[in-house]
């Protein structure tokens, strides 16, 4: 009597299957039934049998609850499974759908690879320079302390000053001094005089970042006291070199500039800060580089008391500032000390480049972008078949576009994860020119923030790129594209989405090339700055005396005497300098000079100019003019009068319109009083810090009158500068075994290595934006390409109307060119909004040079030109016969 | 008279239940509880509120498949049947329940004789 389950199947089919909610309840009221039914039957009457069902039944509530629970959770469990089942259809049916177009897929992946991998590497660099903290402990309470003289930042400050702004503050938990630069020192009783660095710093330093020696400890408090036993603590990597890393180089002796000091630790190797140096001495109080407050040597850094605030700190030291310039009104009446968290302090250097690289590795990933999304909307053209019968076979669009947007991941995942291991490698040509060493980062390799980033990079290229396509590819017209007539006839969507992107790309590109170009131009103009002496076949190098018997100055004015006498004996040399300090590489040193006899009004107005102790024929040596009187000469000894030649600009100064012979001039040593030199020479400017720094004023001084223990030789030379090397070496060898040779270079070399800098970053650029034109012409090639391969009909109906054919190619070559035309236009607007970031990367020339600008422009319309010219010729030989006939 | 009923753990339930259907035909919970009574002549009566859990269970586990159809009284109700899964656990479980039954006995003969 029952339906037969066939028949019950077949009207279930008619049923609208119930959800959960109501099924469940429709099962339990079903059941009630039967049983009110079987009641009823057993002689219930129906108010009896319904209590009684439901009686019999128990907790309905309960169970409804629970049966629904059941429910719900099954179909979540199943709709996940058809998701992920789904999910991995489109996952296979991609990569098959990749791998039957290898070539295609390979160009796509690398250059999004190279895009993705650009932008990784240049995250982790960034990521580790600016956002990682220090490796210090608290690393947020570390400031870093710097001098002002008229609220510029000096950036140093004088030990005196330091010694009071220590023991008058109470913002700081310590504030420590280390000097702001390095020093060379002879370190002898091995082998062979070896010549290593060192630096000082106050004993608190290391306490207060934190450092742990792995072998022997840091500085003690009397340490920092003068007459303390000579202490010493050595880098990790000179104690790995000197001592092989074994823990008895503690408390080991070594003699440096003749001079015994103890090893008393060992510097972790992970540790950087600053300076890489070999050896740290103790900061002392009334030793070197102390005494004088109007001697600026030292950097500051502080650990600021917890909660105390950085502003707090400044004010306290304002205060303090104040209260100096008061007392020391000669030294200290402009002077300020700056703070800065230290952090901030040591990025302020290099974020404009980093800024910079980082716009311009995301411009290179855009454009790749744009190209690869171009690539992607032509094929997707030829896919519409494809597309079509799927769409007949029941996919819904949203399936499709689901589909075609897997691709573009699965694509973009795997051009992320070759990006990421090219990104290691262009981690090390990032860091090669962007030197965060000061941080305490010399590698960064891989890390998770990195992946992460990586990771998310990729989904969204694979959204900009794969996006469009996969909505333009939904649009499908079943009855057109089945039947293939898509080619001909496909709608205006595809070209207008790629014209877009073309301009697009044009603009990013002008925008890189213009900033390439600015770069360039600056470049050039800095390399071809005269430093004010001549450069070629100059042989460089550093002879530092070491030693008691070098305690005397007349010793080593004897020792340099003739090692110039036998270099000049040395065939192939044509003249010989030494000066102390090198141009160009070796700034600093500089001490207040004026005029004695006109004096300015306010001390503090006093100017500083380089103190350069040289001998008799350095001007000649290295080609700077002698304008006026005569050059330094044997004759300038202890014994007669004190001398000095000053620079142009010095002379200019000092005593303007007049002639500067036989005036005189004061300097500063850091006596009580100061020491007076009479003029006899004005010679040419030349640039002492740098090629980008203004010469400022120099002081040449007799080498007999003031003899440094280090002097910088400097050979003119007929050849090969190198070839006199070893001859060199040779003379000083043979007078003293115990004094290296260091620092042998070209004088070419050190300039060139001085602004190498900058040239790796306009290289760089350059090599982004000649990508980025690269990508840009390929990507215009292929839109004017798609649009005469459109438009093959028409123009073969042209033709056939007599239309010539440079009217066919001016067809085409017009429709280029006015997609160029827009993009420049973009470009430029968009580089005239970069300029403020672009001018501090300048040198000489500015965000808006003009020339730049239409250079670029032009260079770029010729390009586009050339792209334009190959779809322009297919067009001309558009044979209107074949034309009309295809279908 | 009715017989004692007797409270049945979950596990054997859902044995009772798999063995109802193993004939292939679909049921609706109702029908399951009235052919377990009728089969044991009314020595199991299984708990209502116990029942319709365990079927959405099994389903939930792949055991049963369940769907809409019309009863012989015309009304909507929720059809159960086994899947290929829950046959080879009917099958399981038929092999466990002999195995078990035997062991006992066993035990129960031993001490008989003891």
């Amino acid at each position: 009597m029952s339906a037969s389950p066939r028949l019950r199947r077949f009207f279930s089919l008619w049923l609208r299957r119930p959800g959960v909610r109501e099924g469940v309840d429709l099962e339990i009221e079903h059941h009630l039934r039967e049983r009110v039914d079987e009641l009823i039957a057993g002689g219930m009457t129906p108010g009896e049998a319904h209590s009684e069902a439901r009686r019999q039944f128990g907790d309905i509530e309960g169970v409804r609850d629970t049966c629904q629970r059941i429910d719900r959770s099954r179909m979540r469990r199943d709709r996940g499974e058809e998701i992920m089942s789904s999910i991995m259809q489109d996952i296979r049916y991609a990569l098959r759908s990749l791998a039957k177009a290898p070539a295609f897929t390979a160009v796509v992946v690398l250059t999004l690879a190279v895009g993705i991998g650009a932008n990784v590497a240049m995250f982790s660099v960034t990521d580790a320079a600016m956002l990682q903290a220090l490796p210090f402990p608290e690393p947020e309470r570390l400031v870093l302390g710097r001098a002002t003289f008229n609220s510029f930042p000096n950036p140093m400050a004088s030990g005196p000053d330091y010694y009071d702004y220590r023991d008058q503050s109470g913002s700081f938990e310590t504030l420590s001094a280390i000097l702001g630069f390095t020093m060379d020192v002879t370190l002898t009783g091995g082998d062979e005089p070896e010549r290593i660095s060192g630096t000082f710093a106050s004993v608190d330093l290391f306490p207060a970042l934190g450092v742990e020696p792995p072998a022997g400890r840091l500085f003690s408090a009397d340490e920092a006291e003068q007459g303390s036993p000579p202490a010493a603590i050595i880098g990790s990597g000179f104690w790995l070199r000197r001592f092989g890393g074994s823990p008895d180089a503690v408390g080991q002796t070594i003699t440096v500039n003749a001079f015994p000091v103890t090893v008393v630790g060992v510097l972790p190797t992970d540790f950087h800060f600053l300076h890489e140096v070999d050896l740290w001495l103790p900061m002392q109080d009334g030793g070197s580089f102390t005494g004088v407050r109007r001697f600026h040597n030292w950097l500051m850094v502080g650990r600021l008391k917890d909660g105390v605030t950085l502003q707090q700190a400044q004010s306290e030291v304002d205060v303090i500032s104040r209260r100096l310039a008061e007392a020391y009104p000669e030294s200290n009446e402009t002077k300020g000390l700056l703070l800065t968290g230290l952090q901030e302090a040591l990025l302020e250097s290099y974020r404009p480049s980093l800024l910079m690289l980082m716009g311009a590795v995301v411009l290179v990933l855009l454009i790749a972008c744009g190209n690869v999304a171009s690539l992607l909307l032509a094929r997707a053209s030829t896919r519409r078949t494809e597309v079509a019968v799927r769409a007949a076979m029941g996919a819904s669009a949203s399936r499709i576009a689901r589909q075609l947007f897997t691709e573009s991941m699965v694509t973009a995942l795997g051009a992320g994860v070759l990006g990421t291991v090219l990104a290691l490698w262009f981690q090390g040509m990032i860091l090669s020119f962007v030197d965060i060493g000061e941080l305490g980062i010399t590698e960064i390799g891989m890390s998770a923030p990195m992946l992460a980033f990586a990771l998310a990079l990729s989904l969204v290229t694979a959204l900009v790129f794969g996006g469009m396509p996969a909505l333009s590819g939904t649009r499908v017209d079943l009855v057109d594209d089945l039947k293939g007539a898509g080619k001909m006839s496909a709608g205006r969507g595809g070209t207008r989405m790629r014209s877009t992107l073309v301009i697009a790309q044009v603009a990013l590109s002008i925008v890189l090339l213009i900033g390439s170009g600015l770069l360039i131009r600056s470049f050039a103009r800095l390399r071809g700055v005269d430093p004010g002496f001549r450069t070629e076949n100059l042989l460089t190098a550093e002879i530092g005396l070491a030693g008691a018997q070098y305690a005397e100055a007349e010793a080593r004015i004897q020792f340099f005497d003739g090692i110039v006498e036998e270099i000049h004996a040395i065939p192939g040399v044509l003249g010989v300098g030494a000066i102390t300090h090198l141009p160009i590489r070796d700034p600093g040193n500089n001490v207040r000079s004026w005029d004695p006899d006109n004096p300015p009004p306010n001390p503090n107005d006093i100017r500083y100019a380089f103190l350069r102790p040289v001998f008799p024929g350095y001007f000649d040596a290295m080609g700077i003019p002698l304008l006026a009187g005569r050059d330094l000469e044997d004759t300038d000894t202890p014994e007669s009068p004190l001398v000095v030649a000053i620079n142009e600009s010095m002379a200019e100064y000092l005593f303007p319109g007049e002639s500067p012979l036989g005036r005189r001039v004061a300097v500063d040593h850091g006596g009580e009083e100061p020491t007076l030199y009479e003029v006899v020479g004005v010679v040419g400017d030349v640039r002492m810090s740098s090629l980008a720094q203004d010469p400022r004023y120099a002081t040449y001084f007799s080498y007999r009158q003031r003899p440094a223990g280090t002097m910088q030789i400097a050979i003119r030379t007929q050849g090969d500068p190198f070839s006199l090397a070893a001859p060199l070496r040779a003379a000083v060898w043979d007078r003293d075994r115990d004094i290296p040779v260091e620092r042998l270079a070209t004088m070419e070399e050190v300039v060139s290595r001085s602004i190498s800098g900058r040239r790796v970053i306009m290289v760089t650029l350059t090599l982004f934006s000649s990508v980025a034109l690269f990508l840009a012409a390929i990507g215009l090639y292929g839109v004017l390409a798609y649009y005469v391969s459109r438009r093959v009909r028409e123009i073969g109906i042209r033709v056939a109307l007599g239309a010539s054919s440079s009217s066919v190619v001016h067809l085409v070559l017009r429709r280029g060119l006015t997609l160029v035309a827009i993009g420049i236009v973009l470009g430029v607007g968009g580089a005239f909004a970069a300029t403020r970031l672009t001018q501090q990367l300048l040198y000489g020339v500015e965000a808006t040079d003009p020339l730049t600008f239409i250079t670029v422009s032009v260079f770029f319309a010729g390009v586009a030109l050339v792209a334009s010219l190959l779809p322009a010729w297919r067009a001309m030989r558009v044979d209107p016969m074949e034309a009309l006939q295809a279908e | 008279m009715t017989a004692p009923t007797v409270n049945l753990l979950q596990g054997t339930l859902e044995f009772l239940i798999l063995k109802t259907l193993g004939s292939g035909e679909s049921r609706h919970g109702f029908a399951i509880l009235r052919w377990i009574r009728d089969a044991t002549d009314g020595a199991l009566i299984v708990e209502e509120g116990a029942l319709y859990p365990a079927l959405h269970r099994m389903e939930r586990r792949g055991w049963l498949r369940s769907d809409w159809g019309l009863s012989e009284k015309n009304r909507k109700s929720k059809y159960y049947e086994l899947t290929v899964k829950g046959r080879k656990q009917l099958e399981k479980e038929e092999t466990d329940w002999a195995s078990y039954v035997a062991a006992v006995e066993k035990i129960a003969a031993a001490t008989d004789g003891r």
